[in-house]
């Protein structure tokens, strides 16, 4: 049964649309954790992260060769098919290749009257988020030139404390699948509307969907932990609870690192807060590295219970291809079970995986 | 002289007609199917070798012609001969046994842009075999039963390899066979389709090569492509055609022979 | 082993660069048996701050082409394979990581293996896979690893201040970790000579790119390929500037007497993208129907340096890089460079490298020949690795270049019959 939450995101093009026609605000679309969405919803923007369709990508495919990461062509290829057409602005940040080219693609392809590079930097260090928080600074300015008003701190620190509160929800649901055998793609839902919902409508979903948590039917496969490069639905989740499995912990974008760190309130300068968080406290692999996201990863699969670890990584996603061989090695002597799937976001890929999912259960129940 | 991997073909032109043509299965010898199939071609039209004024090869094995006075690709051969068979040919769609072309060409039937699938059997006449091969259907039956089905499998693996364990799984579940026919042919239509958009499709639109003659093919691609496609009557020898007149010019522009050896 | 695919050269000049590139390799592990300390470094690592520190560099892209270029791709892939790299990551870095952790079964290394490492560097603005690589590297062999960082830049070179104290913080850092990992001292005139020779270098570079545009072309792929190595792995030393002396002045000669690379040019080609590095016998392929590759866009050079921007060489060096973007760029500028070269150098036909392990290339390439299109040059779509030699089919690769050549002859002449036997 599919809830509210799914549903929402279902409906995440109808929804903007009617909050574009309510609000006669501006809708700014944006790939990636990287990119600090308070300061969107500071400007009265809504900001909405792209997420594709696993349909063919007849028109992406005019724009770009067969062997790239998938999730930014689905997106592209929404695009170019209309489903985006409701978007004022996009932001792209500096993360991975494929992602960053999408500045150059939108700039010829679907051009916008906002179309703004955040320059992210690829390192952690203290320069960097110094460096972060200056360009977090001119994105400010350039959504004041865009909106035609100021953003003043007091809005950014108000958007942070709503952004915040939404992330201590999905915080305590994602508790709940350990605690509660709340799914795991309930929290998947709950994590991709907040990516695209207006907040305060995804804050009323969510104190719904913890209400109704107390009384659901709780999951009771085999808990696992999913670590993932991009899974823009919650489709492949479903596949592994219909296959006996229970995904109680997670290391992926549309998932824990959503939601897994504040911004920090207390700073009274709330741009280099946003810097902090967006830059340090994200373990995206084009920064974070490898033996640092290992430990990231090990702290969250501690105490989840989790007897297996699932790990989706999207076709050509460099990133990720590279530290797999490391964290397989690593998992399997701390005696974790490893399935790894070569992701292609098509609509029938799903099928052939349900039976290696089966037999990886299977085997660790066996 | 049309040396493929599946085929080889041999095609006599005499004052701008055809006067004989020959098609052989290749095997495992290119260089003596080459032999077999102008022999053969020879012998309908009561010639011998010596009377051939010009020889062009094209095709896989075209450099393996002993006798040929020159080498062409398949490329701008099927371009010339479809467009003299339909001079308002501009784009040919090639299906053959082992790979798939799709080709534009001008006004004049000259080549231009081109994309091949030569790495993988999706769009071609093999892939088409074993699926007749594992569903037990005649060959030339499963596109007419492929537009029979009024429902479709959805076809996953495009690649021969994976796709006939899918499809012998199916089988085994008992999904009707008109209807996994419909979702292999779809399947086709649709990597087909994304080739012929690398080289942007215009009318007149041909289809050539052995696949031509399964309507199953045909009509799911015309209905990807939005166009008619014109089918020539004999769809596996448009590239030798498109070599012969090459040939023609060669000789009308004074060229010489260039032939290594007579047939052995 | 398998015989090498060279391509044929030329220019005497370039002829030079094989025994320059032994000699290196061959100082490289000299200098490390003797005590100095070597890193292993991506390209864009600037040697130069390097040099000034008395470290010894080794540039392990390049010694990925010489692996594939002695045609050991298919052995060193295979062990990176088996070590667990997906087939979908860079060629360079499955060549290096199968000869760091494959078997005994290995080939032996070109130069008897890169000279063994005290630190890796590795930029991190190029691409994904340099950072996957080298992280993979260093902890592999247990050594420190700097990653250099820097501000993307998709519109190219800007002045703004900010990304030139990041940049200026990043060389800074390289200087801070390189004086702690090797006991060495930064001396800042040795720098302030090397950017200087380096400055200089790039101008000949720059001149000799111009020149190319000669119609008949004096200098084709085929030596492009192999002349482009010093200005990247001996940049700041006098040998490269001599170097790029010699070759401007062969240059020159060649124009003067109209010296072309065929007796008649009868094509123009561009080659987009990497070349296949162990064939590179292709870049001779079109000669002798008359076709040269007379110019590539890989490490093309159109930009001359700037002039000192400041007294401290680092500061200097950190300006003039956020001033001037050489290398890449966003998507939309290096497609507009593509085309715009290819109507300077009067290129009737553009054959696109489709390499799919290198994503920086590969991502543009259907946008490039859209944009090529669109401008009324044809284009040749090949889809081969630069270094993983097992994606290479010789019959399927020479059909296409058959029939490219046979479309664009016809097309230039004008008329079907102007198809030429060779």
């Amino acid at each position: 049964m599919k809830s509210d939450l799914h549903e929402a995101r279902e409906r995440r093009h109808q929804e903007a649309r009617a909050w574009k026609k309510r609000t006669g605000g501006k809708v700014v679309g944006l790939f990636c954790c990287s990119v600090p969405e308070e300061l969107i919803h500071a400007a009265a923007m809504l900001p909405v992260r792209l997420l594709g369709e696993h349909e063919d990508t007849t028109e992406a495919d005019v724009h770009f060769p067969v062997n790239v990461c998938p999730y930014p062509k689905a997106c592209f290829d929404q695009a170019l098919k209309g489903s985006y057409d409701y978007l004022d602005g996009m932001v792209v940040p500096n993360v991975c290749d494929m992602v960053r080219a999408m500045f150059g693609f939108w700039q010829t392809s679907s051009p916008l009257p906002f179309l703004y590079f955040l320059e992210v930097p690829q390192k952690i260090s203290p320069e960097s988020t110094e460096f972060f928080t200056v360009e977090l600074r001119r994105f400010r300015g350039a959504l004041e030139a865009f909106g035609g008003e100021p953003i003043g701190d007091d809005a950014i620190q108000e958007a942070i404390r709503l952004c915040n509160a939404d992330r201590e929800l999905l915080r305590k649901l994602s508790a709940l699948r350990v605690t509660a055998g709340v799914p795991g793609s309930l929290v998947q839902d709950a994590t991709l509307t907040a990516m695209v919902l207006p907040k305060e409508r995804h804050l009323e979903l969510m104190k719904a969907a913890l209400a109704e948590s107390q009384t659901s039917p709780t999951a009771n496969g085999l808990p696992l932990f999913l670590s993932a490069s991009m899974l823009d639905e919650s489709d492949f989740v479903r596949l592994i609870e219909e296959s006996g499995g229970h995904v109680v912990a997670d290391d992926m974008p549309a998932g824990t690192r959503y939601f897994q760190a504040d911004v920090d309130e207390a700073d009274p300068d709330p741009i280099r807060a946003l810097a902090r968080r967006y830059l340090e406290e994200i373990a995206c692999p084009r920064k974070m590295l490898p033996e640092a996201h290992l430990a990231h990863m090990l702290l969250l699969l501690e105490g989840s219970g989790a007897r297996g670890v699932v790990i989706h990584n999207l076709r050509a996603c460099d990133c990720h291809l590279y530290e797999y061989p490391y964290f397989k090695k690593e998992l399997e002597a701390r005696g974790m079970s490893v399935l790894f799937f070569r992701g292609e976001e098509t609509a029938t890929e799903l099928e052939q995986q349900r039976a290696d999912i089966e037999a990886f259960i299977e085997m660790i129940e066996g | 002289m049309d040396i493929g991997s599946a085929s080889s073909k041999a095609l006599i032109l005499e004052k701008g007609e055809v006067v004989e043509h020959a098609i052989l299965p290749t095997g495992a010898e290119s260089a003596s199917s080459a032999e077999r199939v102008m022999e053969m071609a020879l012998r309908q039209a009561g010639l011998e070798l010596d009377d051939i004024s010009y020889i062009v090869s094209t095709g896989y094995g075209r450099v393996i012609v002993p006798f040929a006075d020159e080498e062409i690709t398949e490329l701008s051969c099927h371009a010339r001969g479809a467009h003299r068979l339909f001079p308002e040919a501009r784009t040919v769609l090639d299906m053959g046994g082992q790979d798939c072309k799709a080709i534009r060409c001008d006004a004049q039937g000259r080549l231009g842009d081109f994309a091949m699938n030569d790495k993988c059997a999706a769009g071609t006449g093999r892939f088409l075999e074993l699926m007749a091969d594992v569903l037990q259907i005649p060959l030339n039956e499963i596109g007419p039963l492929s537009l029979e089905a009024t429902d479709e499998v959805r076809i996953s693996n495009t690649c021969a390899v994976f796709a006939k364990s899918e499809v012998a799984a199916l089988v085994r579940q008992g999904r009707d066979r008109a209807e996994i026919l419909a979702g292999l042919h779809q399947a086709i239509a649709t990597r087909v389709h994304a080739l012929l958009r690398k080289v942007n499709v215009e009318p007149e639109f041909v289809i050539a090569g052995g696949i031509g003659k399964n309507p199953g093919v045909v009509r799911r691609v015309e209905a990807k492509v939005g166009l008619r496609a014109l089918l020539p009557p004999e769809p596996q020898i448009t590239g030798a055609l498109g070599a012969a007149l090459f040939a023609a010019d060669r000789v009308a522009e004074g060229a010489e022979r260039r032939r290594r050896e007579p047939i052995a | 082993m398998a015989t090498s695919t060279s391509a044929k050269k030329h220019l005497a000049t370039t002829l030079l660069v094989p025994e320059l590139r032994r000699k290196h390799y061959a100082q490289t592990v000299a200098d490390s048996k003797a005590g100095k300390k070597v890193a292993w470094c991506s390209n864009n690592i600037p040697s130069e701050i390097l040099e000034a520190m008395d470290i010894t560099s080794v540039y392990l892209e390049n010694y990925a082409t010489v692996c594939a270029s002695k045609r050991l791709s298919s052995a060193f892939c295979r062990a990176g394979e088996r070590a667990g790299f997906s087939q979908d990551v860079c060629g360079y870095a499955r060549i290096l990581m199968g000869y760091l952790l494959g078997g005994d079964d290995l080939p032996e290394a070109p130069y008897g293996g890169p000279a063994k490492p005290d630190i890796l560097i590795v930029n991190s603005y190029s691409c994904d896979s340099r950072m996957g690589w080298f992280t993979t590297m260093a902890r592999t062999l247990d050594l420190p690893l700097y990653v250099l960082d820097s501000p993307y830049q998709p519109g190219g070179g800007c002045t703004d201040p900010d990304n030139i104290v990041y940049t200026e913080s990043q060389l800074r850092g390289l200087i801070a970790f390189l004086e702690e990992y090797t006991e060495t001292s930064f001396d800042p005139t040795r720098l302030r000579q090397r950017l200087e020779l380096a400055a200089k270098a790039n101008d000949i570079q720059v001149e000799i790119y111009q020149m190319r545009k000669h119609v008949p072309s004096p200098m084709g792929a085929g030596d492009a390929y192999t002349a482009v190595w010093p200005g990247m792995y001996l940049t700041g030393s006098e040998e490269c500037d001599r170097f790029y002396e010699q070759l401007r002045a062969e240059m020159r000669e060649r124009i003067e007497n109209g010296i072309g690379i065929v007796p008649e040019e009868k094509l123009r080609l561009m080659w987009s993208g990497l070349p296949f590095w162990y064939n590179m016998s292709l870049m001779n392929y079109f000669e002798e129907k008359g076709g040269v590759v007379a110019i590539e866009n890989a490490f093309f050079r159109q930009l001359r340096s700037l002039p000192q921007q400041d007294e401290d060489p680092v500061r200097d060096m950190a300006l003039r890089s956020t001033m001037r973007r050489g290398y890449a760029g966003g998507i939309g500028e290096r497609i507009d460079l593509t085309v715009e070269v290819a109507r300077e150098y009067s290129i009737d036909g553009v054959i696109l490298s489709y390499n799919p392990s290198c994503r920086l290339f590969y991502i543009l390439q259907p946008a490039l020949k859209n944009a090529l299109d669109r401008a009324g040059i044809p284009t040749l779509a090949l889809e081969c690795d630069m270094a993983d030699e097992r994606t290479y089919s010789e019959g399927q690769v020479k059909t296409r270049l058959d029939a490219f050549m046979e479309r664009l002859l016809a097309r230039r002449q004008g008329d079907r019959r102007e198809i030429r036997p060779s």
